[in-house]
């Protein structure tokens, strides 16, 4: 048992690390391509060479960030085979085609219309060299849609029908992988990624500025980044928006942890800033909160648009309990849910019997009450209530250092963009406004990664929402073997992750000493 | 755009980088580790290998899911 929970706590870090590590390169692909396809928009409308100069510079860090990010993510795939196999092959058929068609058309857009972009000046025309700009950040975006409607399938498992022959989940209905909840998470992904890219060039450019450089090319960079940061912003907080009424929908537990919520009420308030108590279990009556300021109505006015609305909390959800247009309403209590959950499993074991012995009779049957139950298959691994609740804690300060950054950048694009139209000299001479420039940096991916702790850590224990726990997702394997492996991706992240800093920070500080909007200058 | 065109565009292209080199060795260092090392030596598909076929894999995923609770 031991060794199991070993397995299970070792290939979750591991795949959390990858899956971070994975995500400080694709935002920065997803945003600055398109802030670099704008650039050479202008500069095809103006015919300013200038605008060249600026896009070939922004392009090289984006070539930087794509070549080391590149591949990264596969490692996430590795993963599934040998630490998740019972995962991999109960959810094969439907998770493997987004992540095939992602590998089919990343690889095919990204290698044509990439190689255009990068080799392709003077070799192409400048309209083809244009649109192949926009259809490589294009591919991007098309690359994270399929990785984004796999993640959003378990979160909220739609479109199957679990065959107990083959021990599979087989798709039935492709369309409807893309749920509201798939749309949701992928605009607010990408869009995150807007907004991390404009932070970035901000940030850069502010540089430029502290060392007294290039001052006509840093204020020309900070308005388009600035421009498409706070549209990516703004269109995140509405996307954000909708991910929270998704959420409240599919993923109540995962709304309750994000608060900290366990007992909801009518017009229940959400906390802006809080210190959670950890000795608050839920099914004792500790607060909740060592200390919290909070916003009357908040909370239901976030998750159902209906100030008055009733938010469940998660001693509410365990109990089976909701309130719905006043009208307490009975959901499934989680007592019960483990109860069909284990009849589910037996049905599926009889349902082998069966297979193996030719006994039609008890095939039959034990499909009868593998459908009836199906639903709750997952929660027959619990031994109690409190084993499907994920980290509170976690998931709280998560989603609060997520608010709270998120405000944040709408603040600071907003200042940075009035200045850099109205007042540039402040951003050419104020250096505590360029520190907080370049500090905003690397608060903007912990804003980011922040978002992703909240969408999975919200989400256990669960691999596939109500089916699939970690704990029955895992492979049987010795610790060790993953120990091993942690260890070797960490150190091969962190190479990666050093190199990509010390390149860019080699090509910045080296474009600083030269006119960039000199075109003789290489 | 002739074959032969984008044949020219991918090698001046290759001849003219200065940071895309190391880029470029990077990247290839990266593939090599990630695909012939860890790949190949960490990450075998545990079905795929102790299995023969798909039978005796759903099999298998049936017992570990049913046969004990984890």
């Amino acid at each position: 048992m031991n060794d199991i929970v070993s397995v299970v706590d070792w290939s979750r870090w591991q795949f959390a690390m990858t899956a971070i590590y994975h995500w400080l390169f694709v935002p920065l692909t997803l945003g600055l391509s398109v802030i670099v396809a704008v650039m050479e928009s202008i500069y095809l409308k103006t015919d300013d060479k200038r605008w060249l100069q600026t896009t070939k510079f922004w392009m090289t860090l984006l070539a930087i960030n794509f070549a080391i990010g590149v591949a990264t993510g596969i490692i996430l795939e590795f993963e599934f085979g040998t630490n998740w196999s019972n995962y991999s092959w109960f959810v094969g058929d439907i998770f493997g085609a987004p992540l095939a068609i992602e590998g089919i058309l990343a690889f095919f857009m990204e290698a044509t219309f990439g190689a255009v972009m990068f080799f392709g000046w003077g070799k192409v025309s400048p309209k083809f060299h244009l649109a192949s700009t926009w259809l490589t950040a294009i591919g991007a975006s098309i690359s994270a849609l399929w990785i984004l409607v796999a993640n959003s399938w378990m979160q909220y498992p739609v479109g199957m029908e679990f065959d107990p022959a083959q021990m599979r989940n087989v798709m039935d209905d492709f369309w409807a992988l893309f749920s509201g909840v798939a749309i949701n998470k992928f605009f607010h992904a990408v869009l995150s990624g807007w907004a991390l890219s404009g932070v970035f060039v901000i940030g850069v450019s502010c540089f430029f500025l502290f060392r007294k450089s290039n001052r006509e090319f840093a204020l020309r960079s900070i308005k388009v980044g600035g421009w498409i940061g706070l549209a990516g912003l703004l269109l995140c907080m509405f996307t954000g928006d909708g991910s929270a009424i998704e959420v409240t929908k599919t993923q109540p537990m995962k709304l309750a942890a994000m608060e900290g919520l366990y007992e909801g009420s009518e017009g229940q308030s959400i906390v802006g800033l809080g210190i959670i108590n950890p000795d608050k279990k839920w099914d004792n009556d500790e607060d909740p909160y060592l200390f919290d300021i909070s916003l009357p109505y908040g909370l239901s006015l976030l998750a159902r648009h209906d100030v008055n609305a009733f938010v469940p909390g998660i001693k509410d959800i365990i109990d089976g309990v909701d309130v719905v247009d006043g009208d307490t309403v009975n959901t499934v209590p989680y007592s019960e849910r483990i109860l069909r959950g284990r009849l589910a499993q037996d049905a599926i074991r009889d349902y082998g019997i069966a297979l193996r012995d030719g006994n039609e009779a008890l095939a039959v049957s034990a499909q009868k009450v593998l459908e009836d139950n199906y639903q709750f298959f997952g929660y027959g691994y619990f031994n109690s209530p409190a084993d499907a609740i994920p980290p509170v804690a976690m998931t709280f300060y998560a989603f609060h250092v997520m608010v709270i950054l998120g405000s944040y950048f709408l603040l600071f694009y907003v200042v940075v963009l009035f200045l850099a139209y109205k007042a540039p000299a402040w951003l050419e001479d104020k250096k505590w406004l360029q520190w907080i420039a370049m500090i905003s940096v690397p608060l903007m991916w912990i804003c980011s990664e922040a978002g992703w702790i909240v969408a999975e850590v919200g989400r256990q224990p669960w691999t596939v929402q109500d089916l699939l726990p970690v704990g029955a997702a895992i492979s049987d394997i010795p610790a060790s073997s993953v120990v091993t492996t942690f260890w070797i991706f960490a150190a091969v992240f962190t190479i990666l992750l050093c190199a990509e800093v010390s390149i860019m920070v080699k090509w910045v500080t080296g474009a600083v000493k030269k006119d960039i909007d000199n075109p003789n200058n290489k | 755009m002739k074959l032969k065109d984008i044949y020219y565009m991918y090698r001046d292209g290759f001849r003219q980088m200065t940071i895309g080199r190391t880029l470029w060795a990077l990247i290839l260092i990266k593939l090599f580790i990630l695909f012939f090392v860890i790949k190949l030596f960490f990450f075998p598909n545990i079905l795929q290998r102790d299995f023969s076929s798909d039978a005796d894999r759903a099999e298998a995923v049936r017992y570990n899911l049913t046969g004990h609770n984890p």
